[in-house]
């Protein structure tokens, strides 16, 4: 699966766990950048595209993850 | 030894001086050397032996799993098992023993079971076991979850573990975050050195100053319930709540500022949580390394359960993806919160005073943000402007204070009383005008004192709003800095409470 298509799921998954259309994401989105991303929603959002691309995060991904970038170079290794 | 005695600062003095005569390769076992110093001034020989355990639980659960989990799965993973076993209980033993006797005879009771126990265990713990515990648990979860590489020297894991500033009260630090400063040896800078010193005496101001007056008042209060009543429990409750913050912050700023002289960074565990807007909000700014711990090491793995994931789907085929995402949540909140408020101790008063109080606040604030966001409409509240933020600010705080009445009373029950009184008594606001308050066992002048330090205190918080409070002094003039270094040492040597007949040895967190 190329990036733009991860992308492309990855905007769906966080318009649907913060109720926000507006959104999209870029390499460089940090939860710093959406209102609602808490230690809570981070939990939710991680097992909702767990769920999506059918893959599992190591703990260390989870606690240490940058970014949306780092995020999807994840995901892209884990599905590829 | 208390980290605000005369004693604790000769032995600062005489590490900082062997640490830096030191060649920097042998600096971290000069800091191992005077924290074992440290610990059997503090807590003697007897309970070192649970140090030891720990330590030696903690290193060789780390290096099992490191050279066993590709080849043996299974060993590492009983590793992992035992080394959190074996420190949760020694912690469960020394702390919770007659927490789970009293329970078990409740519960002996309600079943009309036979086996009772009519006595009381007094084990003796080590100083700082509440929070060693903690880090230790996370250095090995650390390593199974590969964020850090194993630490193969056992006296390198001893000092982690047993590091001397943290051992009063924490902050509870990550291994892989401590790791360099701690085991570098760091080059001598006047700029760390002078910071940490400052800050040490900024510690020093608040809780010699501050938290030792603050102490007075709310100790007389809560001594004697019958004649004080009406707006003394709530002038208490209030007062009780700052001198928490004082002492505990102050603690930190002490601990963080002597490790500061060493070059070793310690996290903050405060940021000006008086200034929160709401339950959470305030949690994210008080005992921030708990928090942290908790978030990390107990609520993320209880999520990433396939117990909570199925319990989720269940919920979102049952009742919608809204309760879905509620109510999971909520639960594991419920869990985190339990365990916090049974970590400041085992009784029901922390239980319920520490943990389910708060979790009751911050779903009551997150479930009921429809409500809330409604009535805000309807009253036509301007939710940007200072009065509103001033509101949230004062509610939090007050909903704060009355969940640490039950910390502060002896027991719960004893807490139901008192918030019975301050309920039920007839209202007496003229105290606060009739000069009432200098009878609560402190005179004039030195309530004046206390009056002027927590002005300087909410200062120096509106301050660190904005920024660094040090960054904004190191940019003044020579003459205004050093007054203010020389007006701040000359007020803890002039108001402090200390000296023989001063017990300023009671940190309230140095007990957990």
């Amino acid at each position: 699966m190329k990036r733009d298509e991860i992308y492309s799921k990855l905007n769906e998954i966080f318009r649907d766990v913060f109720d926000d259309e507006t959104i999209t994401v870029s390499d460089k989105t940090t939860a710093n950048d959406i209102e609602d991303w808490d230690s809570l929603t981070h939990i939710v959002l991680i097992a909702a595209i767990e769920d999506e691309f059918g893959i599992k995060f190591d703990m260390r991904v989870v606690l240490k993850m940058k970014n949306v970038g780092e995020m999807v170079s994840i995901i892209s290794d884990l599905i590829n | 030894m208390t980290i605000s005695s005369l004693q604790f600062f000769c032995f600062f003095i005489i590490s900082i001086i062997f640490y830096y005569l030191f060649p920097k390769k042998m600096r971290w076992m000069v800091l191992l050397f005077f924290s074992g110093v440290f610990f059997l001034l503090s807590s003697g020989i007897k309970t070192s032996l649970y140090l030891l355990g720990c330590i030696l639980a903690t290193h060789s659960s780390c290096m099992i799993i490191a050279q066993r989990r590709d080849s043996e799965p299974g060993v590492a993973k009983i590793a992992l098992a035992a080394g959190i076993v074996v420190n949760l209980s020694i912690l469960a033993v020394l702390k919770y023993s007659n927490f789970f006797l009293r329970n078990w005879n409740l519960f002996a009771k309600i079943c009309k079971a036979p086996l009772r126990f009519d006595f009381e265990i007094r084990w003796l713990a080590p100083i700082g076991i509440s929070f060693y515990t903690l880090q230790a648990i996370g250095m090995i979860l650390d390593t199974w979850w590969k964020i850090t590489e194993p630490e193969k020297n056992i006296f390198k894991t001893a000092l982690f573990v047993g590091y001397y500033p943290q051992l009063t009260s924490g902050p509870i630090a990550k291994y892989e975050d401590m790791k360099d400063s701690l085991y570098g040896g760091n080059e001598f800078s006047w700029t760390n050195f002078t910071h940490g010193l400052q800050r040490m005496v900024w510690g020093l101001f608040k809780k010699l100053v501050l938290s030792s007056r603050l102490s007075v008042i709310v100790n007389t209060i809560y001594g004697d319930i019958e004649t004080y009543d009406g707006y003394y429990i709530c002038l208490a409750a209030g007062l009780f709540m700052l001198q928490l913050y004082t002492d505990f912050s102050g603690c930190m700023d002490i601990i963080i500022g002597a490790s500061e002289t060493y070059g070793v960074n310690l996290p903050e565990n405060f940021q000006t949580p008086f200034f929160a807007r709401s339950v959470q909000e305030f949690w994210q700014r008080w005992h921030i390394t708990l928090g942290g711990f908790m978030r990390d090491y107990l609520m993320y793995p209880l999520l990433r359960t396939n117990l909570w994931r199925k319990l989720t789907k269940r919920i979102k085929t049952g009742l919608g993806k809204k309760a879905a995402k509620q109510i999971p949540a909520y639960l594991s909140m419920l869990c985190v919160w339990f365990i916090i408020g049974l970590w400041h101790g085992g009784l029901y008063k922390y239980i319920l005073g520490q943990g389910i109080w708060f979790w009751l606040c911050i779903v009551m604030e997150q479930a009921g943000e429809p409500i809330w966001s409604k009535m805000r409409k309807i009253l036509h509240i301007r939710t940007e402007s200072f009065g509103f933020h001033l509101f949230q600010s004062l509610r939090t705080f007050a909903l704060v204070c009355f969940g640490n009445v039950f910390f502060r009373a002896d027991s719960f029950d004893k807490a139901v009383e008192i918030i019975k009184k301050g309920f039920t008594a007839e209202p007496n606001p003229w105290i606060f005008f009739d000069g009432s308050l200098y009878r609560l066992g402190i005179n004039e002048i030195d309530m004046r004192v206390l009056i002027v330090s927590l002005i300087i205190l909410l200062i120096v918080s509106c301050l660190k709003e904005k920024g660094s409070v040090r960054r904004m002094i190191d940019q003044q003039g020579v003459l205004f800095r050093w007054l203010v270094y020389y007006l701040l040492i000359f007020s803890v040597m002039v108001f402090g409470k200390y000296g023989p007949g001063y017990n300023a040895a009671d940190f309230i967190y140095r007990g957990f």
